[in-house]
């Protein structure tokens, strides 16, 4: 089944149209067409997969900070895990866990507290020591370990499987997925939106979902909205692939390190690196690569042999909070956020599609739509979350 | 003798393959004196499991890659032969020659969609997953540990990448306009252009002239490499980073030619991932080495490179036939390796395929650095003018690899030089914007009818053209999409040796190619972590 169009098939008209056909323009649609919203469009600038979706890690997880975090996460993975035989498109879910290891006693009070935060709400994660690591880990080099959490249900994914499997799921409800089709300006009518533009064609909607990642500050301007996020290029590499021996996800929120061996065998991981240059810069560097290395190394020191096939990069999208920023914006009618994902839209992407959907058509979940609101950072009522990668 | 040496061995070294002792001459590479022992069976592929034997004798496919004492998917043909040295085939279960697990081969006859497999049921979908799961990956994770090492550091006006006459011509040009110069080359000075029978000039004395060096990649960095108290400019700084022997070298030039010339890709036809199956420049290396790839030798396509290597392939006293035209090709067979090429119902007994696929321009790093490329309808080029001026100012490109050869590829390579030099003044040079070419339409090719084997579009990654036929119908229809949807040019050569040729395939099944290919990512070729972690000093942080 084919599951694009090309823009010479682009309505006149839509009930709703979904700026971005990232994971989360795309799980929105999806979920907008089955509670029967009425014609829906989604318009992606280039090909899918080319924002942040298809450059991601694809580690899904529920070890969180917060409460609500660790909830919605727990959601997410139970919809990964069906996803394979739901949508009918293999995620190669492999559910290992994932391990974060604590290397200073300040690390490991922290990692005890989002432990036993984690374990109140039904999560079966477990702090372990050094030789729990081993155990699972048998490559890791333990010898600075001081505590590690783990928690088996954590998962990775393969991610463009994941876009596809939500495109082909729209297509089949007959939403139009339009790549290599921009949005380049917002239609208004007073405090209310009446449609958007492409290069040649303009399409009338009374919803307008900016679901454009990295680049929704920029889809904001088009009708002088600004919001607080900013894109942070963040840089990933893969090796070249080997025989299966690690089987956790392993991750250290100290250097922002973390790595996986994925379905095809290559170690896949990233680091954090705050010195980049500020804008939509997507070109790889070398101080990635000396980071990543260097701690790579350390911690799996017989990973020193193994070379590095290709290394890429996205934009993490970057709230001041940590907080996305979702639901309906106040100054214009019509006008709805699902952005600000920082670096785990991915993983957000299942249930929050989900949640937007009913939010928007049931009014469900008033609580967290009014949390997440962008209309916080004008209360000044922020909010954190301490267990970020990257 | 060893049944394709040509000579006597002078100084053999002896080392073990599967644990079986092999001979080979002292210096020569580990592929070459497998090739000459008449092993041309080296492993088994990623997804299939089909046979696998060195094809391109430049570092450039995984035909090659074994496990070299205790260290995984090693480029044995850029691997010296030493005494003692431990060489496993990989990626087997069974042996080599009877691999069980070449069975998925014979259960998926043209290739399958592994996105869509087994999504039926829960319970066989997982499965199916741990059973992938558990077969994924070549090779084996190291035995032990290799310490960092650490980079060294240099500073030049021009670099010049690539020792062939458009590389020496602009170094030159560069060296007497009084600027300082570096010339790289991943070979010898001017080994390409011998397979060709041509020379090359000889480098000015003021060049300093680094052979075995390869640029692995072009980077523009903030806050990096600035480590000895010298103030760090807030705008992104330009480095090289080259790999020779020791190491790697962190190099700033202030201006770069990239004279990177072209190779043979891939061709399409059944069985051409057969071992036994080489590009002209492999089978010249090989007799260089006094090696004679096979007695029969057929011989597919056209050009300067095919020509020469079949008049030294009967000069060393090979039979050659043919030459055939690829599309024209039915199948190439045999097993390990290749017994016989068939056209129509005619089989043609032979014991190696030299192919010469239409030469495709070795575009990445100049891609990296900011130049444009383009395609046209045969594979991907480096937009640049006639003076070597490419859509970056600070970035020229001369030779095979924009499309031009001769008299007018040398001359773009001085001007080039020039150009160069006084950008490393600091003059700026009058802008050139390349057009944007509407693409040049793909010469669609005739691509071969059904077949009886696989047509591998992508080695590395075992990616047929039967799939990237699904691809396009499922609407994955341009490079990248396809790309994902397939992971052709996600394998060991990052797609130098399959995207002009999966481009024309595209082209050909009515998807779309566009004037760029995929993204030129680095690093040019697999490098250690070893080698990249001290990259960054000890103490410096995120
Ligand atoms: C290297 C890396 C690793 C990551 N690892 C993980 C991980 O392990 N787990 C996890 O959960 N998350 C991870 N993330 C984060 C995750 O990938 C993102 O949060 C998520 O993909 C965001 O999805 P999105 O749909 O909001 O954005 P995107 O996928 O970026 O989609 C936005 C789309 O909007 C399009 N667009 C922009 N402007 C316009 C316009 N004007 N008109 C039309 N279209 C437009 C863009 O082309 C783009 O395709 C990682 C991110 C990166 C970069
Ligand atoms: S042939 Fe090497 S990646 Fe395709």
């Amino acid at each position: 089944m084919r599951t694009t169009h090309g823009a010479h098939d682009l309505p006149d008209e839509a009930e709703v149209v979904v700026i971005g056909g990232g994971i989360m323009g795309l799980s929105i649609a999806y979920h907008l067409a089955r509670e029967g919203a009425g014609r829906i469009v989604v318009l992606e600038r280039s090909y899918l997969c080319s924002g942040a979706s298809g450059r991601n890690g694809g580690g899904v997880r529920a070890q969180w900070s917060t409460e609500r975090n660790i909830r919605l996460m727990r959601e997410s993975l139970q919809i990964c895990a069906d996803f394979a035989t739901t949508m009918r498109i293999n995620v190669w879910f492999r559910q290992a866990g994932y391990l974060f290891l604590a290397r200073s006693e300040e690390r490991a009070a922290q990692l005890e507290a989002s432990v036993a935060l984690q374990r109140a709400n039904g999560l079966p994660t477990e702090l372990i020591d050094a030789a729990g690591v081993k155990k699972l880990a048998p490559v890791v080099d333990t010898r600075d370990v001081v505590a590690a959490s783990y928690n088996p249900k954590d998962a990775v994914v393969f991610p463009w499987p994941f876009v596809w499997g939500y495109a082909r799921g729209c297509a089949e409800q007959r939403v139009g997925i339009f790549p290599f089709t921009e949005v380049v300006a917002i239609e208004t009518d007073g405090r209310r939106v009446t449609g958007v533009a492409t290069k040649d064609k303009r399409i009338r909607a009374p919803l307008v979902i900016n679901a454009a990642g990295a680049w929704s500050p920029e889809v904001a301007r088009l009708v002088d909205i600004d919001l607080p996020n900013r894109p942070h290029r963040h840089e990933i590499c893969s090796t070249e692939p080997l025989k299966p021996f690690l089987r956790p996800f392993v991750a250290d929120l100290a250097t922002g390190l973390y790595c996986s061996q994925s379905m095809r065998g290559e170690i896949v991981g990233g680091i954090s690196n705050e010195k980049v240059p500020s804008g939509y810069d997507q070109r790889s560097s070398l101080r990635f690569l000396g980071l990543y290395a260097r701690e790579l190394t350390r911690t799996i020191p017989r990973l020193g042999g193994v070379r590095v096939l290709r290394q890429w990069a996205g934009f993490y999208d970057i709230t001041p909070d940590g907080n996305p920023l979702v639901g309906r914006v106040d100054a214009l009618e019509g006008f709805v956020l699902a952005c600000g994902f920082m670096g785990h839209g991915f993983m957000m992407a299942p249930v929050m599609g989900k949640k937007i959907a009913r939010h928007l058509l049931h009014g469900e979940d008033e609580e967290l739509f009014e949390r997440w609101n962008l209309r916080r950072y004008e209360s000044g009522e922020l909010l954190s979350e301490s267990m970020i990668l990257g | 003798m060893p049944p394709r040496r040509l000579e006597e061995l002078r100084d053999p070294v002896a080392f073990t393959v599967d644990g079986e002792e092999v001979l080979a001459e002292r210096g020569e590479s580990v592929a070459t004196a497998l090739v000459a022992a008449g092993r041309l069976l080296l492993g088994r592929s990623v997804k299939y499991h089909r046979p696998r034997g060195p094809a391109c004798f430049e570092g450039r496919c995984d035909g090659c890659l074994m496990r070299v004492d205790g260290v995984p998917n090693v480029m044995t043909c850029q691997a010296e032969a030493r005494a003692g040295m431990e060489v496993e085939t990989q990626n087997v279960l069974g042996t080599v020659r009877a691999d069980v697990l070449a069975l998925t081969d014979w259960f998926f006859p043209e290739g399958m969609d592994h996105h869509h497999m087994f999504t039926r049921f829960g319970p066989v979908n997982r499965v199916m997953q741990k059973v992938a799961r558990r077969v994924a990956g070549v090779g084996t994770i190291p035995d032990g540990a290799r310490a960092p090492i650490a980079p060294r550091d240099a500073r030049v006006d021009v670099l010049v990448i690539g020792g062939g006459r458009s590389g020496l011509e602009a170094a030159n040009a560069a060296a007497r306009e009084g600027a300082s110069v570096w010339l790289v080359e991943a070979e010898q000075l001017g080994a390409a252009a011998a397979a060709r029978g041509e020379g090359v000039p000889a480098p000015g004395p003021p060049v300093e002239v680094r052979e075995g060096t390869l640029a692995v990649g072009v980077f523009d960095e903030v806050g990096f490499g600035f480590t000895t108290g010298e103030p760090e400019p807030a705008e992104p700084v330009r480095w090289v980073l080259l790999e020779d022997a020791r190491g790697l070298i962190r190099l700033r030039p202030r201006a770069l030619v990239v004279a990177t010339g072209a190779f043979a890709g891939a061709e399409a036809f059944a069985g051409n991932d057969r071992p036994g199956v080489l590009s002209p420049r492999a089978a010249l290396r090989l007799l260089d080495a006094g090696v004679l790839v096979g007695q029969r030798v057929a011989l597919v396509g056209a050009g300067p490179e095919l020509e020469r290597a079949a008049a030294r392939l009967k000069a060393a006293g090979a039979e050659t036939l043919g030459p055939f035209e690829a599309s024209g090709v039915d199948a190439v067979g045999g097993r390990p390796s290749v017994r016989y090429l068939r056209v129509g119902e005619t089989k043609h007994a032979c014991d190696a395929v030299v192919s010469a696929a239409p030469p495709t321009g070795a575009y990445v790093l100049a891609g990296q650095a900011g130049a444009g490329l383009r395609f046209d309808g045969r594979g991907f080029l480096v937009a640049a003018d006639e003076h070597g001026r490419t859509a970056h100012p600070a970035v020229f490109a001369a030779g095979r690899c924009t499309g031009r050869v001769g008299e007018g590829a040398a001359r773009q390579a001085r001007e080039a030089g020039r150009g160069a030099a006084r950008v490393a003044r600091g003059e700026v040079p009058a802008a050139f914007t390349p057009e944007r070419p509407s693409p040049a339409p793909a010469e669609r090719g005739a691509l071969p009818r059904s077949a009886s084997d696989k047509v591998v579009v992508c080695r590395c990654e075992d990616v047929t053209l039967h799939e990237l036929e699904e691809a396009v119908a499922r609407g994955h229809r341009d490079l990248e999409a396809a790309k994902r949807y397939t992971g052709f040019a996600t394998g060991w050569c990052q797609g130098k040796q399959c995207v002009s040729l999966c481009a024309r395939a595209l082209a050909a099944l009515g998807g779309e190619v566009a004037d760029a290919p995929i993204t030129p990512r680095p690093p040019l070729r697999p490098v250690p972590l070893a080698e990249l972690a001290r990259l960054v000093d000890d103490g410096e942080g995120a």
